[in-house]
């Protein structure tokens, strides 16, 4: 996409210098036109409104282009070196896109004197057809829904192709008996038991001939099912694997863009889906239309008329069909939404139970759900009501054409233009077709779902990896770390960190400050390469990051992350985590060393209590300390501490630290910590300060500059003695 | 919080906001922005935050100047005529929500809902994901729409709109 909106001639007239960009917006902050256009040429901003240049800044003046999002609209406005702001536009939400895109290309500009090549820009839009996309995905419905997408899906099932076949087998068995079934009868019937040639034994060749039909079809049909749900599960299985393979593989960014559940979702739902779909509609699909094609044939061929009756109710029970199970739908949809309500609504009661009876919320929980339950069995009550009322009705109106038959086929018999046997035969074929009729109908809805669910899952199947590169020269971890201009954002349009410029020498401690949200954790995400910085470079020892296989940087980084995270498992398995063939002497050591031995000795199975989610409930310090323990067990070069030991008193923090002190000696730490007493040990310390480095000096310095970590010591102190 | 500081003076202190009442005056920059005179200083740029966007939109505005509240407008009316028409302006353009004036069709199609409406005069087909969550009283009157884009839409007197409109939004409430 390119930011380039036609630009009025008059307009045109009054540029000088060529266009490199320009783009509307449709809110006026300052006159009553009806929007303007902002245009962008090699030296100046303009914005014009009604063809009336109303702002005109050189670029040169600008430091800073930044996107932001209001309520209902969003604006762009520059920073000028001088301090002052401007504001260029008010723009609906749909354009924020673009303005985001064009604030990148003019801070890009900014920093390196020229234009991007390339611009980047969020597509909320399907380039091919214009539908929306899914979010944070470049899958668009309408083009998905191609069914060709299914055909990969027997792709997987390949290794089940001998199993497939038999089922293709069986199901041409079973179909083949249907239809030879009533042909034997009508053979029976009318040779043997009309009036004039009456055989009674010959009753229970009818009787054998149906029971044995009867349980072959049993038989074969039993034998279908259990190979097809075979193959779906297994099939389904794969993908479920793949896909778990797959995110295991993804980069963070790729990861994070959509939600935790949409992933859950994807791994579960519609792995479901696609194997729900695989089993009733499986490679016996083209069978089972083929007969249905079959069987209308032969109604043709035996009485052409009748069939005629069979075909004309036809459209009449499609749309009987379709109206109902659109509204049982629906009123089932409604019912499912309040069931949710709920749900949800007992999830954060049962949740919260101890903010409910801590606030003596309990009565009011009570009344809010009994309203929700109430409602809930109101349209749990009309919904059942209408099913039980339509289902019944709409079952007759789907039979019409076989009352339409026997009537009118009795009729020829008793003109004794067509035999008893044969109507029984016609009445059967009938009775036959109208059965998966209804199938046939939701075929195309069931495909379409099947076929997005699908698409859903090969969209991340099909995403690109973190690139792997291979290992070539052994590449050392340790040495200086050097930050040369870094600037990264989660997204893009709310830049976090920028332009840091920072190095740090091998060994050094390194305590980072700086205000809650300012971008601490996201400078050590950025040193662990779990997301890659949008300018400038990192690097270790003169190599740049992206050099350095992610696999040995991370095999050389330890780190204790802000939320400890404890796997479902036990205390040992958690803290040998990243080296699973630790010996147990190491592993006790480590656990000394982050002050966690002592505590894990009073757990009532020591090292094997099992913890995390359903296990023992550690406490936050307690947790902390197995995942320093985890940190420092494999003998990182770097070592991460990210608010590691915040939640200690300061005694056990102190102890720790000492311990801490002897061994990450040599290894270059990073530790952030918002009580200062933590980082006093600290060689160095960086502060950030919205978003930059606003200093960058041992601790003596930092007092000395008087500024912001002086301000920041001093308010510590002045609460310390609060406190006291 | 530590005993001494709980004392009502202290405590009146720290939590004290400032209510913005008519002696102070905000001028329309002309360039978009607003600026704000108190106590003799002029605070600029001046942007006006709805504190209960959607129950009391012209009621508890704060003022914020470079990350700082300068105070709080307690009720817009209570202003000259001509502020209120300065401050209403400011607000358009930040609470930017077009009013539908007619839904003509709700179309459901997989994860989406198009819906083609009437806007300014002007038919216009929006899009939202998921219109269970999208679409909810704004107060006890008024529906808010929220399309894909994050753009806001209001639909006026929801329960005086003709029975068809209503039917069609009903099973998303
Ligand atoms: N995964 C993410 N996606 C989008 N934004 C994020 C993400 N993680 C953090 N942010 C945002 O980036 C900013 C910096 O976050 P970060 O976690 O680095 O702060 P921090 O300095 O570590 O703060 P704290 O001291 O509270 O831990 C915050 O404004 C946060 O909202
Ligand atoms: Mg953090």
């Amino acid at each position: 996409m390119e930011l380039n909106d036609r630009i009025a001639p008059e307009i045109q007239n009054q540029l000088e210098g060529s266009v490199k960009y320009s783009v509307r917006y449709e809110i006026s902050a300052r006159s009553a036109a009806p929007g303007g256009i902002v245009v962008v040429t090699g030296e100046d901003v303009f914005v014009f409104e009604n063809q009336q240049k109303i702002l005109e800044i050189k670029l040169s003046s600008i430091a800073e282009a930044n996107c932001e999002k209001l309520y209902g609209s969003g604006c762009l406005k520059f920073v000028l070196h001088s301090g002052e702001e401007k504001l260029a536009a008010v723009f609906s939400l749909s354009r924020f896109a673009c303005f985001t895109a064009l604030a990148q290309a003019i801070e890009y500009r900014l920093d390196t004197g020229s234009f991007p090549a390339e611009l980047k820009i969020e597509q909320k839009f399907c380039p091919v057809c214009g539908s929306p996309l899914m979010h944070g995905s470049k899958l668009c419905i309408k083009c998905a829904r191609k069914p060709k997408i299914l055909l990969r899906l027997y792709h997987i099932g390949k290794p089940y192709l001998p199993r497939i076949l038999l089922v293709i087998f069986f199901v041409v068995a079973v179909e083949l008996l249907a239809v030879i079934y009533p042909y034997f009868k009508r053979l029976v019937i009318d040779n043997y038991m009309t009036a004039e040639n009456p055989q009674i034994s010959k009753i229970w060749l009818l009787f054998g001939l149906t029971a044995g039909i009867y349980l072959t079809v049993c038989l074969f049909e039993w034998i279908v099912g259990y190979l097809k749900n075979f193959v779906a599960a297994a099939v389904s299985r794969d993908l479920r694997e793949m896909l778990f393979d797959k995110i295991q593989r993804l980069s963070l960014a790729n990861i994070t863009k959509r939600s935790a559940g949409d992933m859950l979702g994807r791994i579960q739902n519609d792995t479901t889906r696609v194997r729900e779909f695989l089993v009733s509609y499986g490679a016996d699909i083209i069978v089972r239309v083929f007969s249905l094609l079959l069987l209308t044939v032969i109604l043709f061929v035996t009485n052409w008329r009748l069939a005629v009756l069979v075909i004309l109710p036809a459209p009449f029970m499609l749309w009987a069909f379709r109206w109902s199970s659109d509204k049982i739908r629906r009123k089932f949809h409604i019912v499912w939404r309040r069931g949710q309500k709920v749900n949800s609504l007992l999830h954060d009661a049962i949740n919260g139970i101890r903010v409910v009876k801590a606030y003596g919320g309990e009565q009011n929980e009570t009344r809010k759900f009994e309203r929700v339950s109430t409602d809930y069995c109101i349209q749990l009550s009309g919904a059942e009501k209408f099913w039980s009322l339509v289902t019944p009705v709409v079952g007759f109106v789907m039979t019409l054409g076989e009352f339409l038959v026997l009537y009118f086929g009795a009729n020829l018999v008793l003109q004794q233009e067509m035999q008893i046997g044969e109507l029984v035969q016609y009445t059967t074929y009938v009775s036959m077709l109208y059965g998966p009729l209804r199938w046939l109908i939701s075929l195309p809805r069931q495909i379409k779902q099947a076929s997005v669910s699908a698409n859903k899952l090969f969209e991340i199947i099909d995403e690109p990896e973190e690139s792997q590169q291979q290992q070539n020269a052994p590449c050392p971890v340790a040495g200086d770390i050097t930050f040369d201009n870094v600037s990264f954002g989660y997204k893009e349009y709310i830049p976090v960190l920028k332009h840091l410029n920072f190095t740090v020498k091998q060994g050094e401690m390194i305590g980072i400050v700086g205000a809650s949200g300012v971008g601490k954790s996201t400078l050590i995400n950025l040193l662990m390469r779990l997301y890659e910085p949008t300018r400038g470079e990192i690097r270790i020892n003169g190599t740049p990051l992206q050099n350095i296989p992610r696999s040995v940087l991370r095999s050389k980084i330890g780190v204790v992350l802000q939320e400890t995270f404890l796997f479902d498992g036990t205390v040992l398995d958690n803290i040998r985590y990243a080296k699973p063939d630790a010996p147990f002497e190491e592993i006790v050591k480590a656990a000394k060393a982050a002050g966690a031995h002592e505590f894990i000795l009073r757990l009532p199975e020591a090292y094997h209590t099992r913890v995390g989610d359903r296990g023992y409930m550690l406490s936050g310090g307690e947790r902390q300390r197995v995942a320093i323990a985890r940190a420092i067990l494999h003998q990182p070069d770097i070592l991460i501490l990210d608010e590691a030991t915040s939640a200690l008193d300061t005694k056990t923090e102190k102890q720790i630290q000492d311990t801490l002190g002897e061994i990450i000696k040599g290894r270059t730490t990073f530790a952030i910590a918002h009580r200062l007493s933590t980082l006093r040990q600290a060689d160095k310390l960086l502060v950030l300060d919205k978003g930059k480095v606003a200093e960058f000096g041992t601790h003596i310095e930092l007092l000395k500059n008087r500024s912001v970590y002086y301000r920041l010591v001093m308010a510590q102190r002045q609460t310390a003695k609060i406190r006291k | 919080m530590p005993k001494q500081m709980m004392t009502d003076d202290n405590m009146e202190k720290l939590i004290a906001y400032r209510e913005l009442d008519s002696s102070c005056v905000f001028v329309d920059d002309g360039d978009g922005f607003l600026s704000l005179t108190l106590d003799e200083t002029v605070y600029r740029p001046v942007d006006l935050i709805r504190l209960l966007p959607y129950d009391r939109p012209d009621e508890y505005i704060s003022c914020v100047c470079k990350e700082q509240e300068l105070g709080i407008i307690r009720r817009i009316a209570d202003f000259p005529e001509e502020q209120q028409r300065i401050l209403q302006h400011q607000l358009s353009f930040r609470y930017y929500t077009p009013v539908i004036e007619k839904i003509i069709s709700v179309r459901e199609k997989m994860w989406f809902v198009f819906i083609k409406v009437v806007v300014d005069g002007q038919k216009k087909e929006l899009c939202t994901r998921d219109l269970y969550h999208n679409i909810r009283f704004y107060n006890s009157t008024d529906l808010l729409l929220t399309d894909v884009d994050e753009n806001r839409y209001l639909i006026r007197n929801f329960r005086q709109q003709p029975a068809k409109m209503q039917q069609k939004i009903e099973i998303y409430l």
